[in-house]
């Protein structure tokens, strides 16, 4: 009995040449290459994602003019701006890291004030008795969230 | 001469006969492996194995070509008939290429592992094709593994069959002259 098994496994190894093995083993690694491309393909493309992130800059305007900008993507620590005009009227600008806010104002409705900070494009502030406008726009213009625009 | 011809297209449609046969009752066999659905043992391998090394090599795609269709015609529908005839192409120009550049290196288990997995690289195309998406071809790894191991099988039935059945030993010798 022994022997006949021994046989039998020798006909079956006498079957199979060393390029058997090299195709299949071969096969097995290349049945995965689909995979292998989609994640490297994958990576690229959060690679080149991240790379161009949008820039991202906040503008106060006022009656449509640029008055001040700063660029919220590369800004650290705290900076201030202060908007004045001719007539007395103020706004208190803050930066705080990739935030900007309003924290003090003389116009009578402090809507402004009350808005805080705002950090994603298409975001706006809006002090309409100074016609003043703070608005965040990313690299290419176009606001994400930009349902108002004042 | 017209008795070789006449011999050599008897040939044929046999093997195209048991062909299609093998492939309607693969058909009726209930596959066991709820994981791949579209996985199959792709038995009807055999018999392009056994023409490729008995008949030359237009005749072995003419039986191919009409061996697909006719299983497509019996017991298929058109998206089966698409995918079966992509992967048999598929299959078979890798395993005429195999054969060609392993004269002793490789033996029928190879060639026909290979054929295995490229008849399922050739369905998953169809499949991305018709999904329009490449997302289909990640589920190649385990259609392969299935593929391949049904693929060395056959490889081992065709070897055993030119072993034992004394036509297809004389005939393949008869080719390799």
């Amino acid at each position: 009995m022994p022997m006949f098994k021994k046989i039998c496994a020798n006909r079956y190894i006498k079957m199979i040449r060393p390029g058997d093995i090299i195709i299949v083993i071969g096969l097995f690694i290349l049945s995965f290459a689909p995979v292998a491309v989609f994640s490297w393909h994958e990576w690229q493309t959060t690679q080149a994602a991240d790379s161009n992130a949008p820039v991202l800059t906040a503008y106060v305007k006022h009656d449509g003019k640029i008055v001040y900008k700063v660029n919220l993507s590369t800004h650290r620590g705290v900076s201030h701006f202060t908007y004045r005009d001719a007539g007395g009227d103020y706004n208190k600008i803050k930066v705080i890291d990739h935030a900007i806010e309003v924290t003090e104002a003389n116009c009578f409705n402090q809507i402004d004030v009350k808005r805080g900070k705002i950090s994603k494009p298409g975001q706006t502030i809006v002090c309409l008795p100074h016609k003043l406008l703070i608005e965040i726009k990313s690299k290419d213009g176009t606001d994400t969230g930009g349902m108002v625009s004042a | 001469m017209t008795n070789n011809q006449t011999r050599k297209y008897i040939y044929i449609a046999l093997l195209c006969a048991q062909g299609i046969i093998i492939s309607l009752v693969e058909r009726a066999i209930p596959f066991p492996f709820a994981v791949a659905p579209g996985a199959k043992l792709g038995l009807a391998n055999l018999i392009t194995i056994i023409s490729l090394f008995t008949l030359p090599v237009n005749d072995c795609f003419l039986l191919m070509v009409m061996r697909t269709i006719l299983s497509a015609l019996l017991g298929g529908t058109l998206s089966t008939f698409m995918y079966s005839l992509a992967g048999a192409t598929f299959s078979f120009l890798g395993m005429v290429v195999l054969k060609r550049f392993s004269r002793r290196f490789i033996s029928m288990i190879g060639i026909s592992a290979a054929g295995g997995l490229l008849f399922n690289v050739g369905q998953l195309c169809v499949a991305s094709f018709i999904a329009q998406s490449w997302q289909v071809l990640l589920y190649l790894p385990v259609l392969a593994f299935l593929g391949i191991l049904a693929g060395i099988a056959v490889g081992i039935a065709a070897n055993f069959l030119f072993a034992h059945v004394k036509t297809l030993t004389s005939l393949k010798m008869q080719h390799e002259i």
